[in-house]
């Protein structure tokens, strides 16, 4: 089992190169870099934590082909490359609908433009000849790095629903499934298998990636309580056959839904269950999340990734999951 | 720094960090110290030695004098916190 651990370069450049550098002494093995315009610059952290790293492996987690020209994800990945050779991975999906619209892009055939936007990066990569003529995307016969890259990028697909699941098995050379219940795991499983087999591929050719909510703590109900904003924000975003595998009433997610868009964290917050947290994150200490992660395992998943909120103070989340969790995995 | 005994400069250096980490104006934190500040600790360098001890301190004189007053009287350092918040 690999492990990753996933930043929104919402803080200060500083705080997530910090945090990434404790990751990597503590034997993290990759670092997934968020990509929305109301943040940070995905490829700007990234360089700077390739900058101050040696070892661990890094990439947006995810990038979306709408916002950003493959033709310009690939030369940044490429680019990126160069300070950080053999280290680079690109993670891409189709992006979030509601972010999409605020700068009025529409999210058109979204598994076309990302399989187009995946063959592209490669062939730019790769310097192939000759242009691309897809239905999204075009490129000429010119369209080709002045620079060689000395390495091949894996190319990891953000997938949640059974079509992009099924793409991601047969194109990806990495899935990120995004969700943390065993439930919605073996729910995904079945898509990337599919995909895999259609492709005449192997399970073993990818890296199934369960791209989680985490939030570990010494405590129980610490953790728990750090839990409960993400886990908001997730069920107002689940769709409802995703509720209903939860027993989660589309009321309750409306609700808080509602609460959330009119910033009434306390309503929102208020409305969140143990069952929410539950079947959104991967909740407690080092113990329960062992056991939860066993499971993940079991049924293929080989990267474990700590998402959002990882913990209550996120120094000590990092360092307990480093020295308490990755340690059962690794040894 | 020769104030601050060999025992406690590491489990300081820690809360310092988390001062650091936390502190809600840490955007006050010049570019070129957290420049080295992230040098320091990639090279292992950032808990142990003077450079680093002092680095954080200056640093979180500038991003949360309160909460570094606070913490140097935690730790009866009165002749640090003097020189460092003045």
């Amino acid at each position: 089992m690999k492990f990753g651990i996933e930043f929104v370069p919402m803080d200060l450049y500083w705080r997530t190169v910090f945090y990434t550098i404790q990751a990597e002494k503590l034997g993290y093995d990759h670092v997934w870099i968020t990509d929305h315009f109301n943040n940070r610059n995905v490829y700007v952290t990234l360089t700077l934590i390739a900058n101050y790293t040696d070892r661990i492996k890094l990439g947006p987690g995810v990038t979306n082909p709408y916002l950003v020209h493959p033709i310009m994800t690939a030369q940044a990945v490429a680019s990126l490359n160069e300070i950080a050779p053999g280290r680079v991975v690109c993670g891409i999906g189709a992006g979030d609908r509601t972010t999409l619209e605020m700068v009025g892009l529409e999210m058109k055939t979204p598994l076309r433009a990302v399989r187009e936007a995946v063959e592209i990066i490669r062939r730019m990569v790769a310097r192939e000849k000759g242009g691309y003529e897809g239905r999204v995307f075009r490129t000429t016969s010119g369209a080709r790095f002045n620079f060689k890259v000395q390495q091949p990028i894996p190319i990891y697909i953000g997938a949640q629903g059974p079509k992009m699941l099924r793409l991601a098995g047969s194109l990806g050379d990495g899935v990120l499934i995004n969700a943390s219940h065993p439930d919605d795991i073996a729910e995904a499983m079945k898509h990337v298998k599919e995909g895999v087999e259609r492709a005449g591929r192997s399970l073993s050719d990818i890296d199934v990636a369960a791209y989680t909510s985490l939030s570990v703590a010494e405590k129980e109900k610490k953790a728990r309580k750090a839990a409960i904003p993400v886990v908001a924000f997730i069920v107002a975003g689940s769709p409802p056959q995703i509720l209903e595998r939860h027993d989660i009433s589309i009321e309750a997610a409306e609700e808080i839904k509602r609460a959330l868009a009119e910033r009434r964290w306390a309503d929102a917050f208020g409305a969140v269950t143990d069952e929410m947290i539950e079947a959104f994150s991967i909740c407690g200490t080092p113990e329960t999340c062992i056991e939860k992660i066993e499971a993940l395992s079991k049924m293929g998943v080989t990267q474990f990734v700590a998402g959002s909120p990882i913990g209550p103070k996120v120094r000590a989340s990092i360092d307990l999951f480093g020295r308490e969790v990755i340690p059962h995995f690794k040894n | 720094m020769g104030e601050i005994a060999r025992e406690i400069r590491g489990e300081l250096a820690a809360k310092l960090i988390d001062l650091l980490l936390e502190a809600k104006e840490g955007a006050k934190l010049p570019s070129s110290e957290a420049k080295r500040l992230l040098q320091l600790w990639s090279l292992e360098k950032l808990l142990e030695g003077d450079e680093g001890l002092e680095l954080l301190l200056k640093g979180a004189a500038t991003v949360d004098p309160e909460g570094l007053r606070g913490l140097l009287e935690e730790y009866g350092l009165e002749k640090v916190k003097r020189e460092v918040l003045g």
